[in-house]
Parts: structure tokens; sequence; C-alpha cells
């Protein structure tokens, strides 16, 4: 058998910018969050409210429509209206669906890579554990975003739009309880999912179990997970750990 | 949460039961974003220690 000689080179690619290597993490946990066609249906319905509320903002100042629709009542005309309790109404419909979805996303963010020893892949390149945990929080945080503020913020514009002059500035404040609100919610459902994934990891119980095996039905994957590969341009750099 | 919504929204809260200040709301959330911090920096480490 003949036996070569081999060389090692050294990594001469393109390097991935240091301010944006975080951002590997999500891009590959999107890919497989998104194969689900449990999770892809869960995340349309999430817009249902949403798209509820825009409908009844329009028809609220399309009197055409309004008179045409079954919508006659004063009463009904009031509630198509954003006003803050009907905004704090679907700001709290939509906090639960956040929890729901990091019920499902979040114990597989972590958990993999703890139980399969994939963290020394991530950390044994020029990747800090803040990056790591910054990356895994991104695909929660872009996701609940997604279902959260944006839609609610667009919902205020477009009532903004719809109302003319003087409104934005009067009702200012439900934008930015919008904004605050769904921030505080996401950043804390966030850190507590990956908490939950990393220590649920270890103890082997309780409701992290329950969510590990749901989630295992349609995305866990055996071995750590595609993004340590996939750390583009980052070149390992043996026996360095933090 | 619903303290924290309701001050964010200026809203009264109607039940008595849930009615704490809104600062002691927005602490607690504090507080568990430290504690989930704290869980997070204990745990995610390129090594492991064995005792």
């Amino acid at each position: 058998m003949a036996v070569y000689e081999r060389n090692y080179g050294r990594y001469q690619g393109p390097l991935t910018p240091p301010w944006s290597r975080f951002l590997i993490l999500p891009r590959y946990a999107a890919k497989d969050v998104f194969e689900s066609r449990m999770f892809v249906a869960f995340f349309v319905c999430c817009f249902l409210l949403p798209f509820a509320g825009l409908l009844m903002i329009y028809l609220h100042h399309n009197l055409a429509a309004l008179k045409s629709s079954t919508c006659r009542s004063s009463s009904c005309s009031r509630r198509c209206r954003s006003t803050p309790p009907s905004s704090a109404a679907a700001s709290r419909s939509q906090s639960w669906l956040c929890f729901l979805l990091a019920l499902f996303v979040g114990p597989a963010l972590i958990a993999p890579d703890l139980r399969n020893n994939g963290l020394p892949l991530y950390l044994s390149r020029p990747f800090s554990r803040t990056e790591y945990v910054l990356g895994k929080m991104t695909v929660l945080v872009a996701l609940m975003s997604l279902i959260t503020w944006v839609p609610g913020l667009l919902l205020f514009l477009f009532q903004a739009y719809l109302e003319g002059a003087g409104w934005l500035g009067d009702n200012l404040r439900i934008g930015f309880a919008i904004f605050a609100g769904s921030w505080a919610w996401i950043l804390v459902v966030s850190l507590v999912a990956l908490a939950i994934s990393g220590v649920g990891e270890v103890e082997a119980g309780g409701a992290h179990l329950a969510a590990d095996r749901l989630l295992r039905a349609h995305r866990l994957r055996a071995g750590p997970q595609r993004g340590a590969r996939h750390l583009v341009g980052v070149p390992a750099v043996a026996g360095r750990t933090r | 949460m619903s303290n924290v919504w309701a001050a964010l929204f200026g809203l009264e809260i109607d039940d008595s039961h849930f009615a704490q200040p809104a600062w002691s709301a927005w602490l607690t959330l504090l507080l568990g974003c430290v504690c989930a911090l704290w869980l997070l920096s204990r745990r995610i480490r390129a090594y492991e220690v064995v005792r």
C-alpha cells in the first residue's frame, strides 16, 4: 500500500469579518427550523391575528366596505380602531405565541451541542462564548420579532397613514409600548429558553425533555449542528479553548 | 408581563390580585434575564471539569 506524503496548508480563503461571525449560526439554524412543516404551519398561524387587525383597520377607514359588511354596530366600529386596550390585548396574544415558538425552537438550539460535545468545535475557532450565545439567541429573536413588534408597528403605521396628520403624534405611546414591551418579552423568553436548553441537557428531566422530544420529531439531529462546520473563513486554531 | 403591558400602554389593571407596581414587574423580568445569563455562562464552555 502506497503511503503518500501529506502536507497541510493554512486556510487561504476569505475570512468572515469578526463582527458578523455570530450571524453564521442563525443562518444554518433557520434552515433547520424551516425544514419542519409543522413549524411552518405554526409560524403562518402566528400572522393570522395581525392580518385580522389589518382588515379591521382597513374596514374602519373604508366606509363603503364597512357599510357593505356585516360589521355595522357602533361597538364593532369602535373595536376596529387601534386603541391602547385593543393593542395591549393583541400584544398579549402575540406574546403567548412567542412563548410557544420558544418552546418549539429553544430546546434544540444548545442542547445538541452540549450533548455531543460540539462546543469545542465552535469555541476552538476565533469565536467567543458571547458570539455563540448571541448567534443562538438571534434565531429566536428574529423569529419572535417577525410575529410581535414588526407586524405591530406596521399596523400602527398603517393606521397612522389612514388617520392622517396628528394621530401619530397623539398616539406615539402605543407604538413605543408595542416596541418596548415586545423586546422585553422577547429578550426574557429567548434567554430563559436558551438557559433551559443548556441546563436541561444535564438535568435530563422535566419540561425540557418533553419539549425536546416534541422537537426531536421534526427537527433534532444527532451530532453538533451544522453551523459549527460552516464557520466560513474561520479556521480552527488547534488547542485554543476559552 | 401583564403589568408591564398595562404600564406601557397606560392601562388600569382590573384584577387587584395582580396589582403590583410596574417597577417590580420590570425588576422581575430583569432578574429572570440575569439568572438565565448566569446559567448560560456556567454551561457554555469549551471544556468540562471532571471532579
